[in-house]
């Protein structure tokens, strides 16, 4: 068989090579008939026991699912389970039954499609993947009236990759997961079930491949690239060749760092660093802690903003927080607060098109100018504190009067939670954020009145060498080894061991593997970064000695360009930490 | 019967979760329970199919009527609920 590539869509990383299991479902049964007048009540009593034995079903379905995946996925069934004792469901179906001399199946396939028709029709992706939802509760209720209750999934007992038009969660249930080495489905987004799934038991997979199930055969040979979306089918050897070292790299990769992720982390020499994630939300919370963080060094809390179309009041904003904090517990989860302005729009605060915006009204200067909007987030991050371990950071501190001012604010926002009698945490930190290039001169002094610092890179280096990484014009001269940029960290580090106060970095610096030693050698206490580098973070950290970490940031100091800087790190990597 | 107006105040509008703990509250109350969109098309606040057909979207404005002896208690959690955002 010739070769076949399809494109999809990549919803759940990883390349895995197997043989094609096609799952088609059962045929479906005669959904058109009609029954006489007489065998209207005897009808309505066979759909009556089909809903039963089908929530009977569910309820087993539900505390499998509780067994083993998380409460999302047990949620979705539940969701069918709604269905099924749903006034408009059954009840809408019995009286087609007695009143239109409908078989039972005929009934449900009408009710279904009404309903599954209605969501398909609304403009929202969520609510058209629902429309999954209800089909499956008819489909599951088609299968008792048939007496067919197996689809032949639980049936799979060798590793394969599965080919279906779309999984429900009734079908990934069945599914024996030792079994699965990847997903392909025809129909699907990546917020599909199959994705989620996919996702949170970390299988490959690949959807909306719509050819997918017409030309692949049971029992092809398949190759799925969840990175980029591709399947192969029956691949020639070369292209077999090609994703065998792919596949071989991930998985030394995988066995490598997977091996670090749960530990803390901690240099060759006893020295412990924080591997702290980035996190926009409550589900990044979870997600980062499954990936092995240790603190959040950075929440960024704009996403709180953008999910709504005016401004998130107090408790709206509270909620959040808390399960973020909630979800860290004892782990010190950072919220930087409002980080607006710049290239970061939210149409509502009603922020003015300036002609320079990085250097304009934004972040600590809008808040400190719009004091209620700043009080009320200040007062949610604070109600938070009573739930687990936050600290506050301002974004954007050029000096020491915006750290004074913001600080008067945090002071107000306690004294309004006292008069309330709300409960907080009186001895939260407040930090700052050293991104622009006058708080790195001024550390010294900074670093008196914050109680810790955080690095952020970005802007760092855009402020320092006067480049916007946007323009593609210039941004060949944006570079964080940039040894102006790496001696402005120096300066910041310096200031913060003095004073006796932690310092983190949160920008994409922190994340990058060359960096890391050049980091731990300036003396840097917090790493926080996505959560899907921290395993290959910690297993670094291992391998390093912080006192040749150390030489390595004092001979970076000689560096006059970043290209010396670079290939100083480089040489540094391959060798002390050699594999990776 | 009681009425009251409020607003959907979620990303997704108002999906399956909230509309399930809708259905799940107003269950045990005697009173009849209906949700009407602007344009005139109602639901029965206990069915969770009746109310994700109404399609409703963040932002969207919805009428609660509520007709019953515990007509009362039944407000009440209702806006509980939207205060809360349905506990999202």
């Amino acid at each position: 068989m010739a070769e076949k590539i399809y494109q999809g869509i990549g919803v759940s990383d990883g390349i895995r090579s197997g043989i094609a299991f096609i799952y088609r479902r059962e045929p479906e049964p005669d959904t058109n008939r009609t029954v006489s007048k007489e065998q209207t009540e005897a009808e309505a009593k066979r759909l009556d026991h089909a809903v039963e034995q089908a929530g009977q079903e569910i309820d087993r379905l539900i505390a499998r699912a509780s067994e083993t995946l998380d409460s999302g996925d047990a949620a979705v069934i539940k969701g069918q389970k709604t269905f099924l004792a749903d006034p408009a469901y059954c009840p809408e179906m019995k009286k087609l039954i007695l009143g239109r001399q409908y078989s039972a199946e005929k009934a449900v396939r009408e009710v279904t499609d009404r309903y599954a028709a209605v969501f398909e029709g609304m403009n929202n992706r969520y609510m058209q993947e629902r429309a999954t939802d209800v089909r499956d509760a008819g489909t599951r209720l088609l299968n008792y009236l048939s007496g067919v209750q197996s689809s032949g999934l639980s049936k799979i007992d060798h590793p394969v990759i599965l080919i279906a038009d779309d999984l429900s969660p009734s079908d990934t249930v069945q599914l024996n997961r030792e079994m699965i080495l990847a997903f392909a489905t025809r129909q699907g987004g990546k917020t599909s079930h199959t994705s989620v799934f996919a996702r949170s038991l970390g299988i490959p997979a690949v959807v909306g491949v719509p050819e997918i199930m017409e030309e692949v055969a049971d029992g092809e040979t398949l190759i799925l690239d969840g990175n980029r979306g591709v399947c192969v089918a029956s691949p020639e050897p070369e292209t077999r060749k090609v994703y065998l070292a792919k596949m071989e790299e991930e998985h030394r990769k995988a066995e490598l760092f997977g091996r670090f992720a749960s530990r803390n982390a901690q240099t060759k020499d006893g020295a412990r660093i924080i591997a702290a994630a980035n996190i926009g939300s409550a589900a990044d919370a979870e997600d980062s802690l499954k990936k092995g963080a240790e603190a959040v060094g950075l929440f960024r809390t704009e996403q709180v903003y953008l999910s709504t179309k005016s401004l998130p009041d107090e408790n709206a904003q509270f909620e959040v927080y808390r399960k973020v904090a909630e979800c860290f517990g004892s782990k010190e989860v950072i919220v930087r607060t409002l980080d607006v302005g710049g290239d970061k729009e939210i149409k509502y605060l009603g922020i003015e098109k300036e002609t320079n915006p990085f250097l304009g009204y934004r972040a600590i200067r809008y808040c400190l100018d719009r004091k209620e909007i700043f009080l009320t987030q200040l007062r949610a991050i604070l109600r938070a504190s009573a739930f687990g371990r936050l600290a506050v950071m301002f974004p954007m501190i050029s000096g020491m009067q915006e750290l004074a001012a913001a600080k008067t604010m945090v002071e107000e926002a306690k004294e309004q939670l006292r008069g309330k009698g709300e409960p907080f945490d009186e001895s939260i930190r407040i930090g700052m954020m050293v991104e622009i290039p006058s708080a790195a001169l001024m550390a010294s002094a900074l670093a008196k009145e914050a109680d810790f610092f955080s690095v952020g890179t970005n802007d760092l280096v855009q402020y320092t060498l006067a480049v916007d990484r946007g323009n593609e014009k210039v941004s060949y001269l944006y570079d964080y080894f940039d040894p102006a940029v790496i001696r402005l960290i120096r300066l910041t580090a310096d200031a913060a061991s003095s004073a006796g106060i932690p310092m983190g970095m949160c920008g994409a610096m922190a994340g990058d593997p060359l960096a890391v030693p050049l980091l731990v050698g300036l003396g840097l206490s917090e790493l926080s970064m996505a959560a899907g580098s921290l395993a290959q973070t910690k297993y670094i950290l291992s391998r390093l000695d912080t006192g040749s970490c150390r030489e390595l940031a004092e001979k970076s100091d000689r560096c006059r360009n970043a290209t010396e800087v670079r290939s100083l790190l480089q040489e540094y990597f391959e060798t002390e930490i050699k594999e990776i | 019967m009681l009425s009251k107006e409020f607003t959907i105040n979620s990303q997704y509008g108002f999906h399956l979760r909230p509309a399930q703990v809708m259905v799940e509250k107003m269950t045990p109350f005697e009173s009849e329970v209906k949700m009407k969109k602007e344009d005139g098309t109602e639901a029965d606040a206990k069915s969770l199919l009746g109310l994700m057909s109404l399609g409703l979207n963040d932002g969207q404005t919805v009428r609660i009527d509520i007709n019953g002896n515990d007509e009362l208690e039944a407000m009440e959690v209702v806006e509980e609920l939207f205060r809360t955002n349905f506990g999202e």
